[in-house]
């Protein structure tokens, strides 16, 4: 089987060139940002294998989207395609999609153990798409949790749904701001909303179409219908990078891991609260809060654990993307990743939903972009503090200036004892101080060198 | 498809070692050395009555510098012991009742061994020397030239802003020489000191006179002793071109109990009283002359 291509991933019908990511990137020997459009962040988010949530208002091409996925990546819902389509709708019922029941009028008997039956074809599809999801009541939205959770469960029996454990779900939701956030014809269900690895406001300025896109659109289409894409099965080579993915993701990196307990342990923190951590506190003591790190630190709380994997893949594939879109190597930098792919990673149940109503209008998606803003700033202070700690040695560097040149050194023995004996003023500074200076907790700092120190 | 995730180098990078060592070692300095920055936290120690300072009578030998704080402390036991030094102070051992850490059932042992000087006792070597020399005499700053370390604890508390300031610090004296932590890990509620809070005055700036003499730190750090503090705030402020010095330096945020110790600074870094240091960070420390 020949490799994924940019072209073969080209959507027929969805347009949208705008900007979603930028990244900094090594190509041939020099630095330089790398951009990726919307429609390259939704093949990210298929090659990582991620369940994602699509929201707007109306009219945003929503259904345009995943239907061109649903046809031109996984071949249509037809006999021999690879994907499932639902409509959200009160009289969804996911049996429709999965099982079937055969009766033998011959016979003149019925037995419901074994005449209903499984659809083992749709079981193997690797993409399950729903549309409009919060037309849905929610006790329907809960029927959805398994096609989330990549299972399905038969007569007492969970089957794995999808192929070698790649198995994604899309749902599309309308998204009436007016109202707050995620509400539409029904209020989406939160322990939906967490399956969601990745969720995308189409209303975001961003990621809306541009105006070249509009007029593109305009040109094409004679009728506001969704158009049927031809259907192309692109999962088996999907498969393939996905586990080329999946592979490097779940390799421990240690620069991953520091961002991991930067947005974990490090943004859990709260410097006002008695127990040091933003529990049920959390946002109704920011207000009053002085800490020096509130900028940062009162917007969002920790994510948890289940997000790391989430961007680590999604940033292993924005990367695989770039380099397919280039048609060269290309090197990024893990953390710069990492950040672009923490703005898309579960972000709805974490931030400061105070602020975000007050500041933002419920426009969360600027508020997450701005908080990402802040967020990179104390990256660029870790990074250099990385190859300290990844050598197993105290994070501090000691700051001085010699012969009128300013000068940053990971702190040794031997360099304190040469600038004192040369009469050199100089300054320590650590990254514990700085991350609290920045709102951020310290408590995995330590125990982080360690283990490296270990290694 | 080759590894397409690595960090970039973004010129925000250290300077290499090697390449600081080598730049340093073709610099010839002009100055005589001075004392460094202040640093930061760690660890615990054990319970004891408060020791207070001694009144010391005699002069003054600053030590060569040295690599820890441990390593001064042992420095200049070695060199007491080399001379039998009688003049330079000393400090009680205690045992404790087996099992025990209750300074009430501690008990001397007996032995004495040379301690580092208390932060109140470098002081006033400072001021002594100093009124020791005319006023224009270079040499009356002789000991404001160097930072000096001091025996008395700073002991913080995970979680609060409160620290307790330990004149003759029992953990301090009795470290281990190849001890190399930027602090040592403690029990605080075991510790007996003056206890403070970091949000209760001015710390990490700059004083007045007025503020360093009705300071809680500093006035905790000379034992009360208001003559002895005014008498060195009297020629800090005379020595110096501002109206302000003397800031009391404790960490910034601490995440666990620990200890460090409390120096003095140097006249050019405004003579402040600094808690933050590393205790892995270089010794320097005065000895009394035999």
């Amino acid at each position: 089987m020949s490799e994924l291509t940019y072209d073969e991933l080209a959507l027929p019908n969805y347009v949208n060139s705008n900007t979603a990511v930028k990244l900094r990137a090594q190509v041939e020997g020099n630095l330089r940002t790398i951009e990726l459009s919307v429609c390259d962040l939704v093949y990210a988010i298929e090659l990582a294998g991620l369940n994602s949530l699509w929201l707007s208002d109306t009219g945003r091409g929503k259904t345009q989207l995943m239907s061109d996925i649903a046809w031109h990546h996984y071949g249509g819902d037809q006999e021999n395609g690879n994907a499932n389509w639902a409509d959200g709708r009160p009289s969804f019922d996911i049996t429709d999609l999965f099982e079937r029941t055969q009766v033998d009028l011959d016979s003149g008997k019925f037995d419901s153990e074994t005449a209903r039956q499984i659809k083992k074809n749709s079981i193997r599809r690797m993409f399950f798409g729903v549309d409009e999801i919060n037309r849905a009541p929610n006790p329907r939205q809960n029927e959805f949790f398994d096609l989330a959770d990549g299972k399905y469960t038969f007569n007492g029996r969970r089957l794995s749904l999808g192929q070698d454990g790649y198995a994604i779900f899309m749902a599309t939701a309308n998204l009436n701001k007016m109202n707050g956030d995620f509400s539409g014809t029904f209020e989406l269900d939160r322990a939906l909303l967490n399956r969601a690895h990745v969720t995308v406001d189409l209303d975001h300025p961003d990621f809306r179409h541009t105006v070249e896109d509009e007029m593109l659109i305009e040109e094409r289409k004679a009728n506001p219908k969704v158009d049927i894409a031809s259907a192309q099965d692109l999962s088996g080579k999907i498969l393939v990078a996905n586990s080329d993915i999946v592979s490097r993701a779940t390799k421990l990196d240690p620069h991953f891991t520091a961002f991991r307990f930067l947005i974990g342990r490090g943004l859990d923190y709260c410097a006002t609260d008695q127990y040091k951590e933003k529990g049920s506190t959390f946002p109704m003591l920011c207000a009053e809060c002085t800490d020096t790190g509130k900028d940062l630190c009162s917007r969002v709380k920790g994510s948890s654990e289940r997000t790391l994997p989430a961007v680590k893949s999604l940033a292993y594939a924005l990367s695989h993307i770039a380099k397919l879109k280039t048609g060269k190597e290309v090197e990024i930098d893990p953390m710069d990743a990492a950040l672009q792919a923490f703005r898309f990673t579960t972000y709805h149940g974490n931030l400061n939903e105070i602020m975000a109503e007050d500041q933002y209008a419920m426009r969360k998606q600027i508020m997450m972009d701005e908080t990402v803003e802040k967020l990179s700033d104390v990256v660029e202070t870790l990074r250099p503090y990385m190859p300290v700690m990844i050598e197993g040695r105290e994070p501090v560097i000691v700051n001085y200036t010699l012969q009128g040149k300013s000068q940053k050194v990971a702190k040794d023995k031997r360099l304190i004892a040469s600038l004192r004996s040369r009469n050199v003023s100089y300054q320590e500074q650590g990254l514990k101080e700085e991350l609290r200076q920045k709102g951020l907790g310290t408590d995995w700092i330590d125990p982080y060198v360690r283990s490296m120190k270990r290694k | 498809m080759t590894n397409s995730l690595k960090p970039l180098d973004f010129g925000k990078g250290l300077t290499p070692l090697d390449e600081a060592l080598a730049e340093l070692e073709a610099y010839q300095p002009s100055e005589p050395s001075q004392p460094s920055p202040e640093p930061e936290p760690v660890q615990e120690a054990s319970p004891l009555p408060i020791h207070t300072s001694n009144d010391i009578q005699g002069s003054y030998i600053l030590m060569s510098q040295t690599d820890t704080y441990a390593e001064g402390v042992h420095n200049l036991r070695e060199a007491c012991q080399s001379e039998n030094n009688q003049a330079h102070p000393k400090f009680t051992r205690k045992i404790y009742w087996p099992g025990s850490s209750d300074p009430h059932l501690a008990r001397s042992n007996g032995s004495k061994i040379y301690r580092p000087l208390s932060f109140k006792e470098n002081l006033q070597a400072r001021v002594e020397d100093y009124g020791g020399h005319f006023t224009d005499d270079p040499e009356r700053l002789r000991l404001f030239g160097k930072w000096i370390d001091s025996c008395c604890g700073v002991a913080y508390k995970k979680g609060t802003s409160r620290f307790k300031l330990i004149p003759v610090c029992a953990k301090l004296v009795t470290l281990d020489k190849d001890f190399d932590s930027a602090s040592l890990p403690i029990n605080y509620s075991s510790l007996q000191g003056v206890e403070l809070d970091k949000d209760d005055a001015k710390y990490r700036q700059l004083l007045t006179k007025d503020e360093v003499l009705n300071h809680p730190a500093w006035l905790a750090a000379v034992e009360e002793d208001k003559a002895l503090l005014k008498a060195y705030a009297d020629i800090i402020f005379n020595e110096i071109d501002g109206d302000r010095a003397m800031g009391f330096w404790p960490l910034d945020s601490w995440n666990n109990d620990q200890l460090r110790a409390l120096f003095v600074n140097i006249l050019g870094y405004n003579s402040n009283a600094v808690g933050s240091n590393y205790l892995n960070s270089s010794g320097s420390f005065l000895r009394v002359a035999p």
